[in-house]
C-alpha cells in the first residue's frame, strides 16, 4: 500500500547519467530527486510530509496544471529544505503564480525529461502544483 | 472542551448537511487523484528523448555523447530551439549540454525540438544594472553553478520598459510570453534561461518570496 503527498516541484538539468545521489540519475529520464531517501538515508522533507522512497522506487506524478500525469523513478535526493523558505513557496500555471497552503511545500525536483513529460514547457513556470503518490 | 472524538462526530453531522457535504464533496473533487495503478513494465528511458554533451556540429548535424555512447542527431527542417525564446538565435557549440525531444530513424535520430544548457536556479538579486546594450544582474545563487555563487544574468535591453533606469525603484522587464516582471535589488527569485558563455541568458523569472 503506497502514500501519496500535496506539494510543489520544481525540475533541474544536473543529472549526467552517472550521478545523483543513486549513481545513475538521467536528465532525459523520467528521474526525480525525492527528499526522503531511505537507500541514503537522506531526510530533508519539510514537515516530514514525504512518504520515504528507496532508489529506483516508481512514483505517480500529477501536475494540477496541465492535468497531466506519468510515472517517475527516484534516482537523487532534493529538494534540500534546510533552507525553511523552501517549505512555504508559490507555485504558478501557465504564468499565472499565487500562493496555496496545500501546495506550499517543496517535494520533489523533477529532471527534464520528468517536467516535459507533465508540464511540457520549461520556460512558462518555474514551480508547480503536484500530487506524488509512492508505490 | 470537545474531546477529539466528539470533535469528530460533529464533524461528521455537520458533513451531513446537503451544503456543507456538497462543499466538501467540491474540495475533495478538486484535490483527491486517485492513481492509475503502476504500469506491468515501466520504461523510464523514453525512446523519444535523448540528452547529453555535443562533440562536433556539421551544419544540422551535430554529434552527441550520450550515456549509450556517441549519438548523431539531425536537426529537423522545422526544429524548435529553446521553445523559441530569445536565446534560439545563439549558435550551437561544442561543450553545450543537450535535452532534445524527437524520434529515431533507420539512419539518425531526428531532434524536434532542442533545448540548449537550460538551467533553473534561485538566488538573491545582488544588482543590477546597464551595460551597453543589455540588463546585467549580478545573483547570488543559492548553490554554486559552473564553481560559482555569482552569477551574472543578462537580457537584451529591448526587454526594458522603463527606458528611465532606476534599480532603486525596481526595473520593469517583459519576458517569456510577454509576462511583466519588476526586478528589485535584495529580491529573492527563481530564473529560467541559457547558460551562454558562462553567463545566464534570462528568458522568465518568479518570485520565491
Amino acid at each position: 500500500m503506497g502514500a501519496g503527498v500535496y506539494g510543489n516541484a520544481s525540475w533541474y538539468s544536473l543529472c549526467n547519467g552517472s550521478n545523483g545521489a543513486c549513481g545513475d540519475c538521467n536528465n532525459w529520464s523520467y528521474h526525480l530527486a525525492w527528499p526522503e531517501l531511505t537507500t541514503t538515508g537522506c531526510d530533508f522533507d519539510c514537515d516530514d510530509v514525504n512518504p520515504p522512497a528507496a532508489c529506483g522506487s516508481i512514483v505517480y506524478i500529477y501536475d494540477y496544471c496541465t492535468g497531466q500525469g506519468y510515472w517517475g523513478r527516484v534516482k537523487d535526493c532534493l529538494p534540500d529544505t534546510a533552507n525553511p523558505s523552501n517549505c512555504n513557496r508559490r507555485t504558478c500555471c501557465k504564468g499565472n503564480c499565487e500562493y496555496s497552503s496545500t501546495f506550499r511545500r517543496a517535494i520533489a525536483d523533477l529532471t527534464q525529461g520528468m517536467w516535459y513529460k507533465i508540464h511540457g514547457s520549461f520556460w512558462s513556470d518555474g514551480r508547480i502544483k503536484v500530487w506524488i503518490y509512492v508505490y | 472542551m470537545l474531546s477529539r472524538r466528539d470533535f469528530l462526530k460533529v464533524l461528521g453531522l455537520f458533513a451531513s448537511f446537503p451544503l456543507i457535504g456538497g462543499l466538501l464533496k467540491k474540495y475533495k473533487s478538486q484535490t483527491k487523484i486517485t492513481p492509475p495503478p503502476p504500469p506491468q513494465k515501466f520504461t523510464d528511458t523514453p525512446q523519444d528523448m535523448l540528452g547529453g554533451e555535443v562533440i562536433k556540429v556539421e551544419g544540422r548535424q551535430i554529434k552527441v555523447r550520450t550515456v549509450q555512447g556517441i549519438q548523431t542527431v539531425v536537426l529537423a527542417s522545422n526544429v524548435v530551439i529553446d521553445e523559441g525564446a530569445w536565446t534560439a538565435a545563439f549558435p550551437i557549440t561544442p561543450g553545450d549540454q543537450l535535452f532534445m525531444v524527437g524520434h529515431a530513424t533507420p539512419q539518425d535520430w531526428v531532434a524536434d525540438k532542442v533545448w540548449v544548457n537550460a538551467v533553473n536556479i534561485t538566488g538573491e538579486i545582488r544588482k543590477c544594472y546597464l551595460k551597453g546594450q543589455e540588463v546585467v544582474c549580478e545573483i547570488k545563487t543559492t548553490r554554486p553553478l559552473q564553481n560559482k555563487n555569482i552569477l551574472q544574468a543578462w537580457l537584451p535591453r529591448k526587454f526594458l520598459i522603463d527606458k528611465d533606469f532606476n534599480p532603486a525603484l525596481g526595473i520593469s522587464l517583459k519576458l517569456w510570453q510577454d509576462k511583466l516582471f519588476t526586478l528589485k535589488e535584495g529580491a529573492f527569485v527563481r530564473v529560467v534561461g541559457r547558460m551562454y558563455k558562462g553567463r545566464l541568458c534570462i528568458i522568465n523569472i518568479f518570485d520565491e518570496e
